[in-house]
């Protein structure tokens, strides 16, 4: 592992390398979902670059993205994030995003425990929101099972098949992500 | 620099200018400090496009003596859907916070909603700022989401209420089932 921060049994999450701009671009380039994004655009790695640069500017970070990477062969196959962190109310929002080909295994959640791992016991944030697109059920799905609880709509949010779509917004307080937490990790193996 | 269209019963919202970077603390989001030199560094940093800013800032005036107050934030996406914040300088209690938000909900929601014809404007309100929250449901702004605990305040913590106003003049279209054949 490199630069580990957060560690689960298949994946670890770190900061974003400059070096992750080329593979970040290609994966995002060989998107084929279109549901859960505002509409998918050719991406340079410049952009990245830059995006990675400027995301190590700033002491206390209004957004944190890290790198979601194979405990084996340390593969670099998405990112998850806390969006608009409020260090005085102690909240954020999260988001992930898995490669094609890295989803429907359970890495997608396994991250997503580690980053609320670290939100809720590193940071000591207190309280977490996420939002998905009422058409990316698998996304809302997903939230439910990783104990997030609906927190109403955001109506006419975007615009999806045509239609105004509206957005499903989900929070998530300690406790609930514990106790989903030990439901996660129920399922899991038993270690040898 | 005062604005008409903006001008409500106790506060009006104004575009900021250079002169303002000496009191950032009233318009400035936040208990932290700023001083004037960092104050005009952002103000020139945020104010680059005149037409269609990511996000416009704006201060808050008090009627009368114009004092800034507070402030207010607007963004958006494409035209279309806009997010409001707005705050009131960190010396006021919060009651009189309140009151003040009030009124710049009362100029800015119209505004954003029927003069800019955004097809929704959202707005998130701690549910303990009562005033607030009358003068939105007053304009016909409807609760979409309550995030718990989203709010720290002394001693405890209180609901984030996420209130839109709904354009009635846009419409959805509806489409059509295929029919299969």
């Amino acid at each position: 592992m490199r630069n580990p921060l957060v560690v689960g049994p298949r994946v670890y999450l770190r900061a974003l390398e400059a070096a992750d701009a080329e593979t970040n671009a290609a994966q995002s380039n060989a998107e084929t979902e279109t549901f859960m994004y505002r509409g998918r655009a050719p991406a340079s790695p410049i952009s990245f670059a830059r995006w990675v640069e400027d995301d190590g500017k700033h002491a206390l970070p209004s957004s944190i993205h890290l790198a979601v990477c194979l405990r084996d062969g340390d593969h670099y196959i998405g990112s998850v994030t806390l969006h608009q962190v409020d260090y005085l109310n102690r909240t954020a929002e999260t988001g992930s995003g898995l490669a094609d080909g890295f989803r429907g295994q359970g890495l997608g959640t396994e991250a997503k425990m580690l980053l609320l791992e670290y939100a809720f016991e590193r940071l000591h944030l207190h309280a977490i929101n996420s939002h998905v697109f009422e058409q990316n059920s698998r996304s809302a799905a997903a939230l439910k099972k990783q104990g997030y609880r609906p927190a109403g709509r955001r109506k006419w949010d975007d615009v999806k098949g045509g239609v105004y779509c509206d957005g499903l917004l989900f929070d998530l307080l300690r406790d609930e992500w514990l106790a989903a937490r030990e439901a996660w990790r129920a399922t899991l193996p038993a270690e040898e | 620099m005062s604005v008409p269209y903006l001008t409500g019963k106790l506060v009006g919202l104004r575009a900021l200018t250079l002169a303002d970077a000496a009191h950032a603390a009233a318009w400035a989001r936040g208990p932290l400090p700023i001083n004037a030199t960092r104050a005009e560094a952002f103000l020139k940093e945020t104010h680059t496009d005149p037409w269609n800013p990511r996000r416009r800032y704006l201060a808050m005036v008090r009627v009368g003596d114009g004092e800034i107050v507070g402030g207010a934030a607007v963004s958006g996406a494409n035209g279309r859907t806009g997010k409001l914040d707005v705050w009131a300088a960190p010396w006021f209690s919060p009651e009189e916070g309140d009151r003040l938000c009030a009124d710049a909900v009362r100029v800015a929601v119209p505004w954003l909603r029927d003069d800019n014809e955004l097809m929704t404007v959202t707005f998130a309100v701690p549910a303990d700022a009562a005033a607030t929250i009358r003068a939105a449901e007053d304009l016909g702004m409807v609760l979409g989401a309550t995030f718990r605990e989203h709010v720290a305040r002394p001693g405890g913590r209180v609901d984030l209420l996420e209130y839109q106003a709904l354009n009635s003049g846009w419409t959805i279209p509806v489409i059509e089932e295929a029919s299969g054949a």
